[in-house]
Order: C-alpha cells, then sequence, then structure tokens
C-alpha cells in the first residue's frame, strides 16, 4: 500500500471523460448534498449577476434624480444673447429668434443636445420706468419690462381679460428733441398680459395703460449704453389680460419668478415695484425693431430626466465641458457674446461623488458577502469531501494518483457549477437595470472560484500520506509553519491595506473618478485577517476556561469546552462565516446610521427649528399669535438681515445678522439638534440705557472668520455693525464655526432681538423671520394660517428639508443593498452552521452514544451541543461587532460620507447600539435555530447504529 | 422459546439464596423493515446470570448478541419479554431510571473501545464520575486506582491516538469500572485486537471479575477465548443454542 502512495501520474488525457461518469455515479450518490451546493452556487451567482443591473439601475435612477431635484436654471441649458441695435447689433424678431435657437441647439454636442426633450426661447425688454399718475405719492416707484415667451398659452390660464395679440396702434405723446426743443412723438402701443399677483401687488387693473419710459438704469444694465431719454425710447404697455400660470413652478418658467409676480426692491419707505408684462410674437417684432431697446433673448434647452443614463456621464461631462469651451457663462453684464447658463455639469460632480461613495460602501459589502458565500461552498465541499473521504483513499490506495483525484474533482466542480452559474447569471437578467460588464466577469469568476475551492478541499486526501489517511481518528495535529507564514502575510497585506486606505480613501487619488476594488477589498481582507487571528488565539481562553470548569464536579461544560478548546478546526469556518456577517452588518449599521444622522443634523442646521417661515421684502406682524395655530407648541420671531456692514477697528466685512428673541428660541428648539444653547448673555433682559454704545454693547454670537484679516474672532472683542443705518457696539460673548438656521459658511453675528431692539431705538425693527415649534400633522394648518398673514410667507419645516435629503435614490439603494446583504448572510450563516454541524455530527453522535452508555441524559447531550456553540459564537458576534466598527472608522476618512450627508463639515461616525445589538442577536438566533434543527434531526438517530460506528 | 437458566439458587435453602443478577425472561427483539418485512433478531431468549460470573455470549454475526446486550444493558426496548436487573425490571424503567442504571451500576465495554479522542486517558476514565458528580480528591483518587490496576498507571495523560489498540481498549475498561458497577458488559472488546492482545484483555476480565466482585457479560466470536469464562452462551438466529458451564467447558 505504502509503495502505491509513492507513485505519481501525470493526469491521464482520458480523466475527464472518467470523470464526468464518475460525477454522474457521484450525483446519483449525493444528490442532496450536490443539490445543496449548487443551489448555494445559483443563489450566489444569482446575487453577484444581479449586483452590477441592480447597481446600475440606481446610478440611472439617481442620476435622473439629480436632474429632477435640481433647479431649473441649474439642470438644464441656457443659452443667452443681449442685442441692442445701438450698439450695431440686430435684434432678433420672433421668427428670426427661433431660428437662431435651432441653430445653437444644433451647434451642441450630441452628447449633450440628445438629453434635450424641448426647447422654448424668451425675450425680454429693458426695463422702462412708468411714468406717476397725477396726484400720486412718490414711491412706490412702478418698472415694467415687456416679455414674448414662446409657447405661452400652453401654460397660462387667462383669468380677466384675454391673451395679448399684435397690435399697430401708437398715441401721440409730447417729448423734448435735441435741441430742447417740444415736439410730438409717436408712441407705440403693446398689449401686454400680466400675472393677477403682480397686478394685486402693484395694485393695476386689466384695462390700465401704463406709460413707460426706459428706465436709464435698466439701459445702462443691460444695453452698457448712457444717453438721454429720447422719443424712441417710450412705450404704452396696455394690460389686456391678467393670467395665472397653470403650474407655477414647471420648467417652462425656469425658475424666473419675475413673469409671475411683481419684485419689490429699495426699501421699506421706498419700495420700487417691478412688474413683467407678457406680449405678443407681434410685439416682440414692434419692439425689437426700435434701436434704442436693448433685448435679452434665452433659449431654453430642458433636459428630459429619462435620457439620463449614469453610464453616459463621461460623454455628457465631456460634452458640457466643450460647450463651456465654446461660449462664456452668463454674467449680469451686457456682452454681445452667446453666454451659456447651466449647471449640469456641478449637478453631474455631485452626482459622480454620491455614485462613488455608494459604489465603494457597496462593494465593501459585496465582497464581504462574496468572502461569505465562499466560506459556505467550503463548507459544504468540506462535508462533501468528508462524505468521499473513504472512497477517495480506496482510490489512493488503488492505484490512484493525486493529479488524478484531483483532475476528476476540477471536472466535477466544473460539471456541478457552471450550470449553477449559467442559470443564477440567466436568472439575474430578469432584474432590471441596466447590463453590465461585470456581470458575466463575476459569474465567471464565482464558477472558478467554487471549482477552485473544491479541488482546493480535496488536496489533504488527494496529497496526504495514504498510511495516515486510512487512521479514522486523526490526531489534533500542530499548525504547519507554511500555513501560519500565509496566515501572517494576510495580517499584514490587511493592514497595508488599512493604511493605503486612510491615506488614499476608497475612491483612489483625489481627482479619479473610479474606485481601487484592492483598497474596497481592503476591509474584507482586514475582516479574514481578523478573523484569522481570532482562529488562532480563541483556544486559547477555551482552554482555560476548560481548566477552570474541569475544577468543578460538572461534566457538560469542562466536556464542551475541552471539544472547541482542543479541536477548534470543526468551528473555525462558521466561525469566520458568523464573524464576517455581522461585521457586514454592522459595518452597514455605521455607516447608514451616520449618514442618517448626519442628515438629520443638516436638516436641523438648515432650517434651524421645526419649521422656519420667512419672508423677503415684507415683514410679519410683530404681535404675531401663533398659539392659535392647532399644534403649534412655539414660535420665535427674529429679525435676518444679509449684507449688514461689519466693523472691527477698521476690518470691514458684510455679514448675515440674526437677531433673534432668545428666549422664545429657546423654547422652541429645546431638545431637539437645533438648540443653539445661547449663552447667558443673549437670554439677559436689556438693562442699560446706553445699549448699543461702546458702554453697553449688545452681547452676540459671531462666526469664527467674522472679521476679516488674519486673526479669527475671541470672546470680548468688540465691533460694530451697521443696522437699519445705525451703527450699534457688540461685544462677542461666543465664537462659533456654524449656527443652526444660517447656511454653513456664512459670516454672521447672532443677538438677541429684544437686546438689539433696545439698542436700535429710531423705530421697530421688522420680523422677517420667525422659528416655529409644532409637530408634523400642524403643517398644512400652519401653512394656511401664514399666508393668510402675509401670502409672501415661505414656510419650510426641518422634516421637508430631511426629506430631500433622503429622496437620493442612491442613499435608498445603498440601504437596499445592506439590508439584502445582511439577510443573504444570515442565511449563508445558518446554513453555515448547519453544514458544520452535519460535518461533525457523526463523530458528535458516536462520541455522544458512547457517553449515554455511561449515563449521558438527553439534556446533557443538548448542553454538550449548546455550550460547544457558545464560544464561537461569542467569539463571533463580539469579534464581528468590533471588526465592523473598527473597518468603518479605519476607512472612513477615505469615505466622504458629505456627498450624503449634505453637511459642509466631515460626518463624525455614529453608532446605533440597538440596531447592533440586533445584528448580534440575529445572529445568535440563527445559529441557535441551526442548533436546534441539527438536535431534533440527530434525535432520530438510532444508538446502537452509532455504537457500532467504528466496528 | 428458549431457556438458559442457571437455577440451581431455587434449591438452596431460602437464607443461603442468592437472586441472580440478570434474569431475562421470553426476550424478543424484532426490527421492522422497509416493506413490512420483519427481523427476528432475538426469538424469547430466556436466561439467568449469577452474581460474581464472567458470561461469554457467543455466535457469529448476526446471531443477536448485541442485541441482547444491548436489552439488557437498557439501551434497547424488546419487542416482548422482561429483563431484570437485580430483580428490577430494566424494560421497565424510565428513560431518567435507565440512566441511573447506567450511571451507577453497568458498565459498558466496546469493540471500537468508545474512548472520547480529545480527551487523555486519565480524563476518558473520569467521565463516568463527572457524570455522578463524584467529588474532585475521589474522582483523582479512582482514576489513578484504575488506570493503575489495568497498568497504564504512566499513560494517564496520553490521548487515544497515542495508545494502541489493546491500550485504548484496557482504559475502555478502567472508564467501565469507574463507578463500580455490579455488571459489565463487553460487546465483542477484542474484535478489534489481535489475538494475543485479545486473549490479554479477556485475561483482564477474568481478574477483575475476581477482584472487583463484578458480574461480566462477554460477546465474542472467538472460541479460544471461551476456556476464560465461567460459562458460555451461544446463541444462534436470536435464540440460545447452548449454555455451557465452566466444568463442561473444562472437559
Amino acid at each position: 500500500m505504502a509503495g502505491l502512495t509513492t507513485t505519481r501520474r501525470r493526469p491521464s488525457p482520458l480523466a475527464a471523460p472518467a470523470g464526468v461518469a464518475l460525477f454522474l455515479r457521484r450525483l446519483r450518490a449525493e444528490r442532496l448534498l450536490a443539490l445543496v451546493l449548487a443551489v448555494v452556487v445559483l443563489v450566489t451567482a444569482l446575487l453577484f449577476a444581479a449586483v452590477p443591473r441592480f447597481y446600475n439601475s440606481i446610478a440611472d435612477e439617481g442620476a435622473r434624480h439629480a436632474i429632477r431635484d435640481a433647479d431649473t436654471p441649474v439642470a438644464n441649458v441656457q443659452m443667452l444673447e443681449q442685442r441692442l441695435q445701438l450698439t450695431g447689433q440686430s435684434t432678433y424678431s420672433a421668427d428670426e429668434a427661433a431660428a437662431h435657437g435651432a441653430e445653437l441647439q444644433s451647434d451642441l454636442p450630441p452628447a449633450l443636445s440628445n438629453l434635450f426633450s424641448s426647447t422654448d426661447y424668451v425675450a425680454q425688454s429693458a426695463e422702462f420706468s412708468i411714468a406717476r399718475q397725477p396726484g400720486a405719492a412718490e414711491w412706490p416707484q412702478y418698472f415694467i419690462r415687456m416679455r414674448y415667451q414662446s409657447a405661452l398659452p400652453d401654460h397660462v390660464r387667462i383669468v380677466d381679460g384675454r391673451l395679448p395679440e399684435g397690435t399697430d396702434e401708437t398715441v401721440r405723446r409730447a417729448a423734448i428733441d435735441e435741441s430742447g426743443k417740444q415736439i410730438e412723438v409717436e408712441v407705440p402701443v403693446v398689449e401686454v398680459a400680466v400675472a393677477t399677483d403682480a397686478l394685486d401687488t402693484a395694485k393695476m387693473r386689466v384695462g390700465d395703460r401704463l406709460e413707460g419710459t426706459l428706465s436709464q438704469d435698466s439701459q445702462v444694465f443691460i444695453g452698457g449704453l448712457v444717453r438721454t431719454v429720447e422719443a424712441s425710447d417710450r412705450v404704452v404697455a396696455e394690460i389686456v389680460g391678467s393670467f395665472e400660470p397653470k403650474v407655477a413652478d414647471e420648467p417652462y418658467w425656469y425658475g424666473d419668478v419675475l413673469p409671475l409676480r411683481a419684485n419689490v426692491t429699495g426699501s421699506l419707505d421706498r419700495p420700487m415695484i417691478h412688474v413683467v408684462g407678457l406680449m405678443a410674437d407681434r410685439g416682440l417684432d414692434r419692439l425689437a425693431g426700435r434701436e434704442s431697446v436693448a433685448f435679452e433673448y434665452r433659449w431654453q434647452f430642458f433636459v428630459d430626466p429619462e435620457r439620463v443614463d449614469a453610464g453616459s456621464l463621461d460623454a455628457v461631462n465631456a460634452a458640457v465641458k466643450k460647450v463651456r469651451a465654446d461660449y462664456p457663462s452668463f454674467v449680469n453684464r451686457f456682452s454681445d457674446t452667446t453666454a451659456l447658463r447651466t449647471g449640469l455639469d456641478t449637478v453631474f460632480r455631485q452626482f459622480e461623488a454620491q455614485r462613488r461613495l455608494t459604489e465603494a460602501m457597496l462593494a465593501v459589502v459585496a465582497i464581504g458577502l462574496l468572502a461569505v458565500a465562499m466560506l459556505v461552498i467550503g463548507l459544504i465541499g468540506a462535508l462533501i469531501a468528508d462524505r468521499r473521504r473513504a472512497a477517495l483513499v480506496l482510490q489512493r490506495g488503488r492505484g490512484a494518483s493525486s493529479w488524478q483525484i484531483l483532475g476528476a474533482q476540477a471536472v466535477e466542480g466544473l460539471l456541478l457549477t457552471v450550470p449553477a452559474v449559467a442559470a443564477g447569471a440567466a436568472v439575474a437578467l430578469l432584474v432590471p437595470g441596466r447590463a453590465s460588464v461585470l456581470t458575466p466577469l463575476l459569474a465567471v469568476g464565482i464558477a472558478i472560484g467554487v471549482t477552485v475551492l473544491l479541488v482546493a478541499i480535496a488536496l489533504p486526501v488527494a496529497r496526504g500520506r495514504l498510511g495516515q489517511l486510512e487512521r479514522g481518528d486523526q490526531p489534533v495535529r500542530a499548525v504547519s509553519v507554511r500555513r501560519l507564514v500565509f496566515e501572517a502575510l494576510a495580517v499584514v497585506l490587511a493592514v497595508g491595506g488599512v493604511y493605503l486606505i486612510r491615506r488614499r480613501g476608497l475612491g483612489g487619488e483625489a481627482g479619479s473618478t473610479g474606485f481601487d476594488p484592492f483598497l474596497a477589498a481592503v476591509p474584507v481582507l482586514a475582516g479574514l485577517a481578523t478573523g484569522l487571528v481570532v482562529l488562532r488565539l480563541y483556544p486559547f481562553p477555551i482552554r482555560f476556561l476548560a481548566w477552570l470548569a474541569s475544577l468543578g464536579r460538572g461534566f457538560v461544560a469542562v466536556f464542551a469546552l475541552r471539544r472547541v478548546g482542543r479541536q477548534p478546526g470543526a468551528s473555525n469556518l462558521p466561525l469566520l462565516v458568523l464573524l464576517l456577517t455581522v461585521a457586514v452588518g454592522v459595518f452597514s449599521s455605521v455607516l447608514l446610521t451616520t449618514i442618517e444622522r448626519g442628515q438629520a443634523a443638516t436638516a436641523w442646521q438648515q432650517i434651524g427649528a421645526p419649521y422656519r417661515a420667512q419672508v423677503t421684502f415684507a415683514e410679519l406682524p410683530k404681535d404675531l399669535d401663533l398659539a392659535a395655530v392647532p399644534g403649534v407648541e412655539a414660535a420665535a420671531p427674529a429679525y435676518l438681515a444679509r449684507g449688514v456692514t461689519f466693523d472691527m477697528q477698521g476690518s470691514d466685512n458684510a455679514l448675515t445678522l440674526d437677531a433673534v428673541d432668545a428666549p422664545a428660541l429657546a423654547s422652541v428648539t429645546t431638545g431637539t439638534p437645533a438648540d443653539p444653547h445661547l449663552p447667558p448673555g443673549l437670554l439677559d433682559e436689556p438693562s442699560d440705557q446706553n445699549n448699543g454704545s461702546d458702554q453697553a454693547p449688545v452681547p452676540a454670537i459671531v462666526s469664527t472668520h467674522a472679521a476679516t484679516g488674519p486673526r479669527d474672532m475671541q470672546q470680548g472683542d468688540r465691533f460694530e455693525l451697521l443696522v437699519e443705518q445705525t451703527w450699534i457696539s457688540f461685544v462677542v460673548v461666543d465664537v462659533r464655526d456654524v449656527m443652526p438656521g444660517i447656511v454653513p459658511g456664512t459670516q454672521f453675528v447672532v443677538t438677541s432681538l429684544e437686546q438689539l431692539q433696545a439698542a436700535y431705538r429710531i423705530a421697530p425693527l421688522p420680523v422677517t423671520t420667525v422659528f416655529i415649534r409644532a409637530p408634523a400633522s400642524a403643517e398644512p394648518a400652519l401653512r394656511r394660517a401664514l399666508e393668510g398673514i402675509v401670502p409672501e410667507t415661505h414656510l419650510t419645516s426641518q422634516a421637508a428639508a430631511l426629506g430631500e435629503l433622503q429622496g437620493s435614490p442612491l442613499i435608498a439603494g445603498v440601504a437596499a443593498g445592506f439590508r439584502v446583504s445582511l439577510i443573504v448572510a444570515a442565511l449563508y450563516s445558518a446554513l453555515a452552521v448547519i453544514v458544520a454541524l452535519i460535518l461533525t455530527a457523526a463523530a458528535r453522535a458516536r462520541d455522544l452514544a458512547f457517553l449515554r452508555t455511561l449515563g449521558l441524559g438527553r439534556g446533557q447531550g443538548l448542553g454538550v451541543l449548546v455550550v460547544e456553540q457558545v464560544p464561537a459564537v461569542l467569539v463571533a458576534v463580539l469579534s464581528g461587532i468590533g471588526l465592523g466598527i473598527a473597518v468603518a472608522f479605519l476607512i472612513a476618512p477615505g469615505l466622504d460620507l458629505r456627498a450624503f450627508t449634505g453637511a459642509s463639515t466631515p460626518a463624525v461616525l455614529r453608532i446605533d447600539w440597538n440596531a447592533v445589538s440586533v445584528i448580534g442577536l440575529t445572529v445568535v438566533g440563527v445559529v441557535a435555530l441551526a442548533v436546534a434543527a441539527t438536535a431534533v434531526a440527530s434525535r432520530r438517530r438510532n444508538l446502537g447504529s452509532a455504537l457500532r460506528v467504528g466496528e | 422459546m428458549t431457556t438458559a437458566t442457571d437455577d440451581t439458587w431455587r434449591y438452596l435453602p431460602p437464607e443461603r439464596r442468592i437472586r441472580p443478577i440478570v434474569q431475562v425472561e421470553g426476550l424478543t427483539r424484532d426490527y421492522p423493515m422497509g416493506g413490512g418485512g420483519v427481523v427476528h433478531a432475538l426469538g424469547g431468549v430466556s436466561m439467568s446470570v449469577a452474581r460474581g460470573q464472567l458470561v461469554v455470549v457467543q455466535g457469529r454475526s448476526g446471531s443477536g448478541k448485541t442485541t441482547l446486550l444491548n436489552l439488557i444493558g437498557g439501551l434497547d426496548r424488546p419487542t416482548r419479554g422482561t429483563v431484570s436487573f437485580d430483580g428490577e425490571d430494566v424494560t421497565a424503567m424510565s428513560e431518567r431510571e435507565l440512566i441511573r442504571l447506567r450511571r451507577h451500576r453497568i458498565g459498558f465495554i466496546f469493540q471500537a473501545f468508545g474512548l472520547i479522542p480529545i480527551l487523555s486517558a486519565a480524563e476518558n476514565v473520569e467521565v463516568p464520575l463527572r457524570l455522578t458528580h463524584a467529588s474532585v480528591d475521589e474522582r483523582e483518587e479512582r482514576v489513578r486506582i484504575l488506570l493503575e490496576l489495568v497498568g497504564l498507571g504512566e499513560r494517564a495523560r496520553h490521548r487515544p491516538h497515542e495508545l494502541s489498540g489493546g491500550e485504548q481498549q484496557r482504559v475502555a475498561i478502567a472508564r467501565s469500572l469507574a463507578n463500580k458497577p455490579s455488571l459489565l458488559i463487553a460487546d465483542e472488546p477484542t474484535g478489534q485486537l489481535d489475538s494475543q492482545t485479545g486473549r490479554t484483555i479477556m485475561t483482564l476480565i477474568r481478574a477483575l471479575v475476581r477482584s472487583e466482585g463484578v458480574t461480566a457479560i462477554v460477546a465474542t466470536h472467538d472460541p479460544v477465548l471461551i476456556d476464560l469464562a465461567d460459562r458460555a452462551i451461544e446463541l444462534s438466529d436470536g435464540r440460545i443454542v447452548s449454555d455451557s458451564t465452566a466444568a463442561t467447558l473444562a472437559s
């Protein structure tokens, strides 16, 4: 026999067909195990073949969402031209403008123009100042622009009157010529329709004729020309109808509210009201023919989100880049070249950051899941190898060479895995999403990987010493040096990988578009390394516990712990599977918790309270009482002003002033993440008659960089602010980087409204903002109440802001991917435990049967089974939790979660211990179920037959 | 029904009567087979075993030796018939009572030794003592005595794979005696041993029966070992076909 083992023959060419025959015979004999293996391989192949499609699906949806979510001017393309005949340019009539738009579109790269679903254009005149009616007050002053918008009738509803038409009517008006002589001139009448809101604000009516003279300010602004007003600078705008937009926020209006409502500028005591009158195409033709009237033409190309897919973003980005090179960006100053206005590249850049982050996080979890799957497949392979051990030893004994056995195993592996992988990949085609080149690659990789694994498992039998193999009870041998070196190498690689990840990040070098799969796999490598270290070390404490137990009289604990401590091999793979499962779950949980809490914190930061009501160029009543609104618990009025002049020892700056009713704000925000924890100085009552003077400066919180210059602000610093044309002195009581309710990065001063009011004694400060505490259910009533008081009030809520942050399909996809991974990993874990128990079932049954003849009860037998699992499960769960958290923290510097949290500062990782506990308990539950199932199955085993094992 | 009863005690005056340790009455064990068939492993066996005897049960493979021993030891339940151990009906015992019986009163020895591979010789021997919650001192003393009794005092810390077959069986014998049972049941204890070692093991059992005052029922198919027995019962097709005492055997 020993002589036969020395025979080494290369596999014969007939090995493969012989292998097929052998495979078919074995398949019959081991159909259950083969079926389990095939199903696991199929499910694994299905999962990993489906992952790229799933990923493409959420990436495409993410790109579309990014377009849909962005403001219209950002998500579309607008080309602008400003033209004035006086400067030698021709203006476009309606037809010419349409033709020019088509020409511009045809010049755009196809990768970009193919995304457009529709186009329209707008032509808007310079602004005309409306003559004051005799006897009318000096303020407000009124202004009107004439605008033509293509396809207007499709987007408005006439409320009164009619849509404008072309008219040739003119009126004669007195004028003064260049020599100062009074003359009469023909002034064209242009029919316009004005939005009902604008009419209300400007107190105009349908039928009004507005005498307009070209506004010098507007002409300078748009035309770059200063000259005296001439006859041709005048127009009569006749309001022939009022309208409402069918959908005020539809892309057609391009985020431009000017045609829909009056714009009020100036100050509260000197308001200027600007309206836009929409005219017909003939109106445009008529006005465009006048040499002194500047026109701005905007051709708007609307991107259809459904035409966007994440796979073609590189081409689109290149196209946008080219267009940016061809056309200058639009700036609000007259230019005779075609300008471009779009934020598509910004949208895609933000999306790419999210996509890279999604890709990295999903890849880490997917690779972890793949490792778990391969371990489970390895376990099943080990079970098959164990079942066939006797047959393989017999074959060796009859002269089969190691190569023949391994060759047959390889053929078997391929015959079993290739159909399973092909079936899995075929089913994966049903998963919605774009096809990916990764799908077939992953499928082939899994087939090869599983086959190699099955061959590797047969290696000990194929190449072991025959004499030793024939001995049934293999002694527990010391770990080979080769294996220790291999394990040490894995640990060193993991440490190196973690170091690289911390330095480079998952996305590789800054500016690179892809991510490095090796670095994404490092967390899993770290997991395996941790597993190897744990496997090497955990028998030592177990042996110590066994020794402690042996000092007592009992049997169950000492026997079970001795088994685990002295024969750990059987529990190695399931321990690794459990460890990786817990680690994958905890890693996912930490990232999701961090993102969720980061988004919530960002939403609180944005709004500064559960609700915020704000008005611009208006004010809310000082005695605004929202207590009557059902659900409202507290409200804090505030005076918010931007661009306030700041002065500190000659260092001047413009910043945001937020004067809040401090005690009320404390009531609104107490217990919420938006609580600013105002220092006592702001909560004090104003006590000094000289409030706001150098002797009694108003306490304030300031942003770190409020003052220009090298020095940060410090407590005790004094400065002045120009509040409503009055200088007021402040003293710094606190310095902060951010303040809830104020956009991060803004330089700000926050103070007490009451103290500021005491310092500003000229007039009551206007209330422009109200922070409100109310539940979500109160929103409709709150909105109605506020609109009833000041219609322009803009109400925002923390919940809505959070909803917008959470709306990204990418983050939803990541969460779904994490959940599916955890469920699948848990199922793999259950399978791993069951297979491991089956693998050791024969030896266990034999041992327990002999022990029963010594008086071991059934309960004690079950106790042994349970106690044997406890150390492995405890070690796996605790190590897995530690590993999951550690990996998340280790790679955190490389994962820029700001792409999802929307925060301005890097996210601080958060651990939800409840979720972590649930993951740990789930794995414990899975193991308990697997043990229970195995225990129930083993009860059927006949004691007599167990006692005859080995005879 | 076949009967092999050593009932000479019945003729002794009551004060001198010693009840047999094992009394088997009409013991039948049928195993249902697939397709409605039945295998009759034992067919109405009756016998009694006197205290302090070494009884050998012999017969070919499939003759019912192991079935008989399993039924006597309470490892299996008969289809019909009774087994009395020290006057107690084993076949009527609950699982809990059977466990107590195995822990305290019966020791088992098997052909495959039945040692736990991961435990040392001493740890294997102490298993029954742990199951009965013996004190640490008692346990250590008993293990030492038993291993010395079977001649393995120096190999107490060795694992089974470090011992020869004969040594492993000696450890198994020491283990079977740990709780001072009154009955030893050995199923083919020499089946995996060469003839010389087998004889040594049987001699050891013989000696233990004498020195420890234990009764032993040993199943074997090796006829050369019969001369060490006080009595030999031969089974064939589940029935007793001969029953010989030591005198008969010697003749």
